[in-house]
């Protein structure tokens, strides 16, 4: 009986882009990845180290340069755009920085959206599957409030159950603590970590924090185009040669790094309120 | 099916978040709608008014006329009803009326006035669009009447000092003043019949009693004509068929003719074209108004489009998105508009006027008006929704994201 799959893997994955003054800008190298079902895979980089197009490749966004990525065998480059839309809602959920949630609409209806492009069955019952994630992330009783009224933790958290709706076998959270104090942050990645958890689905969280990335069982740091295993020699230099790249009060830990350096203390956001 | 379900949900979704940018921009969509509708509305009504004004004056549009032009100095009116009655009731014409331009003249307190007498069977009333405002038309059984039977012009019934119609009389005169008869008023035609026709003074009177009128004799009744209403389809055949088989009888030469007008010839056709071309491009004008909102507005929601492909929504539904959020609301403006058409051209005072202008029976609201509103405003929804559409499509998931 052969193995599965895995839910996704890169292989040599390059992207590069033209530039208008016609040079070609190579922004990732030759990658390798794999990430199982149920596994929690941290991606850590400084900001313009291309961890967006990486995490746009892994979305089904973004088509790869050269190299192959293969979503559960399958490589979506192959399929037309509606199909990877189709695949793509239907097996990916994103969790953003900046939350990105609808304006003008009350948080059920933001956690509606996804199943408007998911199945007839899923499309009829929307207003009760939102509603049953909507009480997964304990916001039942701000179903009916708009993002306006909601702090960035809540709004966080109504994004986490937007991504998880539709029961993805992959969520890709780009920096979801970024706009969140520490204790908020901790709150929505311990959250974010457990309904993965529960639902067996994969977490790769992109993010330049230590703090975030120590939850996952890997972390890699994508430095030069290409990724590296935060363990290996190349990894820990460039972390301790990086100011970029932040560090939490506790030391990273189950797989992660420590710091020779002490930390720098992870710069604060003010909460959202209304 | 789910999709497009799940597009016109989408759409009311967006129209209800937006709905102060989609009043304001429906706006002018809602009033050429409405403008578009009540102009073809009206247009219709006023049709149909100066239709039955013209069908007043010169019959339905395939109302014939079959005229005696020569010979039978010797037949009898009898002897020509019977020829050309036989030759209608072969061809199956059951509306057919004798038609006799007789000279009448009746007593009012002001003296003996004169006036057009027409002798009609029953049936010409149809042709015509006769309707008394008081009283009822002839029946076949005012032939039978010991007192002939008149239905008679309102100014005419004015003259003769108003008898209560079905039980008053008026006197009629020979030409000479020195026979007369009372004439049962059965009838009395309203004031726009002088208005289509011209004519003030007018009496109808059953062709089978004519010669009990005073001063009618038979060489009073020489001249006979005979109104066919026919089928539009068989107008051309029954025509060439009469001219055939009733160009040489023992009882004369007879001429087939229609006397019917086309709204075609009156020009107003010409004038509601330019009346739609008008509404026509008040609609567009709004179109465009249109165009330029949704465009704005496709620029102001790229993050939000964006989201939505990341989450599954492929480019042909972001497009239906799009585009039905345009329909569905130039749909809504559309409704109000025909609503407010309607309301405005059914409203008793404008009834009131297309009556004063001739229109006997009044239609209903054009059903083609209606559907040509709401298609309109369809499509203004379709051209305005389109490109701003199409921009969605092409907007770039990862820039969005980011934006």
């Amino acid at each position: 009986m052969t193995a599965p799959a895995p839910l996704l893997e890169l292989r040599d994955v390059r992207r590069s882009v033209r530039l208008p003054s016609r040079e070609q800008l190579h922004i990732l190298r030759g990658v390798d990845l794999t990430v199982d079902r149920g596994e929690h895979v941290a991606i850590l980089g400084r900001s313009g180290s291309g961890k967006t197009t990486l995490l746009n490749l892994l979305g089904l966004i973004d088509r790869p340069t050269s190299g192959q990525l293969l979503f559960e065998g399958t490589d979506p480059a192959r399929l037309s755009d509606r199909r990877r839309a189709r695949m793509r809602g239907r097996s990916i959920g994103f969790v953003f920085q900046q939350f990105n949630l609808l304006d003008g609409r009350t948080a059920l209806e933001n956690v509606m959206m996804p199943l408007m492009y998911g199945t007839a069955g899923q499309f009829w019952r929307r207003e009760s599957l939102a509603m049953e994630m909507l009480e997964r992330v304990g916001l039942a009783d701000r179903a009916q409030q708009k993002p306006s009224r909601l702090s960035g933790g809540e709004q966080q958290r109504v994004a986490v159950a937007r991504a998880l709706v539709r029961r993805p076998r992959l969520i890709l959270a780009d920096e979801p603590t970024g706009a969140l104090d520490v204790t908020t942050g901790e709150a929505v990645m311990g959250l974010l970590d457990e309904i993965a958890r529960d639902s067996e689905a994969a977490l790769v969280t992109i993010t330049h924090d230590l703090q975030v990335a120590a939850l996952s069982r890997r972390s890699y740091l994508l430095d030069d185009g290409t990724l590296h295993d935060v363990e290996s020699a190349h990894a820990r230099e460039a972390l301790l040669a990086t100011s970029g790249i932040r560090s939490g009060r506790r030391a990273v830990a189950g797989g992660g790094v420590a710091l020779e350096e002490p930390p720098t203390e992870r710069l604060e956001t003010p909460e959202v309120t209304s | 099916m789910t999709g497009l379900i799940a597009s016109v949900v989408e759409a009311f979704g967006e129209l209800r978040v937006h709905k102060g940018r989609i009043m304001l921009s429906l706006f002018g969509v809602a009033v050429s709608v409405f403008t578009l509708t009540g102009v073809l509305g009206a247009g219709g009504m006023l049709s149909s008014a100066l239709e039955q004004s013209i069908e007043t004056f010169g019959g339905r549009e395939t109302v014939l006329s079959v005229t005696q032009i020569s010979g039978g100095e010797d037949a009898t009116p009898a002897d020509r009803d019977e020829t050309v009655l036989q030759e209608t009731d072969r061809l199956g014409i059951e509306q057919r009326s004798r038609y006799l331009m007789l000279s009448g003249r009746f007593q009012t307190s002001a003296g003996v006035q004169t006036s057009s007498m027409y002798a009609v069977d029953p049936a010409y009333a149809d042709m015509y669009r006769l309707r008394p405002e008081q009283g009822r038309w002839f029946a076949d059984s005012d032939a039978h009447r010991l007192a002939p039977a008149v239905v008679i012009s309102h100014d005419l019934w004015e003259q003769a000092g108003r008898p209560a119609v079905g039980t008053g009389t008026i006197t009629l005169y020979d030409g000479d003043s020195v026979e007369s008869a009372q004439a049962l008023v059965v009838g009395v035609l309203p004031a726009s019949y002088t208005a289509a026709t011209g004519e003030e003074n007018v009496m109808f009177t059953p062709a089978s009693s004519a010669d009990e009128l005073p001063g009618v004799d038979d060489a009073a009744l020489t001249s006979t004509e005979y109104r066919l209403w026919v089928p539009p389809e068989q107008a051309d055949a029954v025509t060439e068929r009469l001219q055939d088989t009733l160009a040489d009888t023992p009882v004369g030469t007879f001429d087939t003719y229609s006397m019917g007008y086309s709204m075609e010839d009156t020009g107003f056709g010409m004038l509601r074209n330019a009346v739609v071309a008008v509404a026509v491009a008040v609609l567009l004008l709004g179109a465009l108004g249109l165009v330029n909102i949704s465009l704005v507005t496709v620029r102001y929601r790229v993050r939000e489009i964006g989201i939505r492909r990341s989450y599954g929504a492929t480019g042909g539904r972001i497009f239906l998105g799009v585009l039905m959020e345009s329909v569905v609301a130039t749909a809504v403006a559309g409704v109000v508009g025909v609503a407010g058409a309607v309301a405005l051209v059914r409203a008793p005072f404008t009834q009131d006027a297309f009556r004063s202008m001739g229109l006997v029976d009044v239609p209903a609201f054009p059903l083609s008006a209606v559907l040509i509103g709401l298609g309109a405003a369809i499509a203004v929804g379709i051209l305005a929704g389109a490109l701003p559409a199409l921009i969605a499509t092409r907007i770039a998931v990862i820039d969005a994201i980011r934006t």
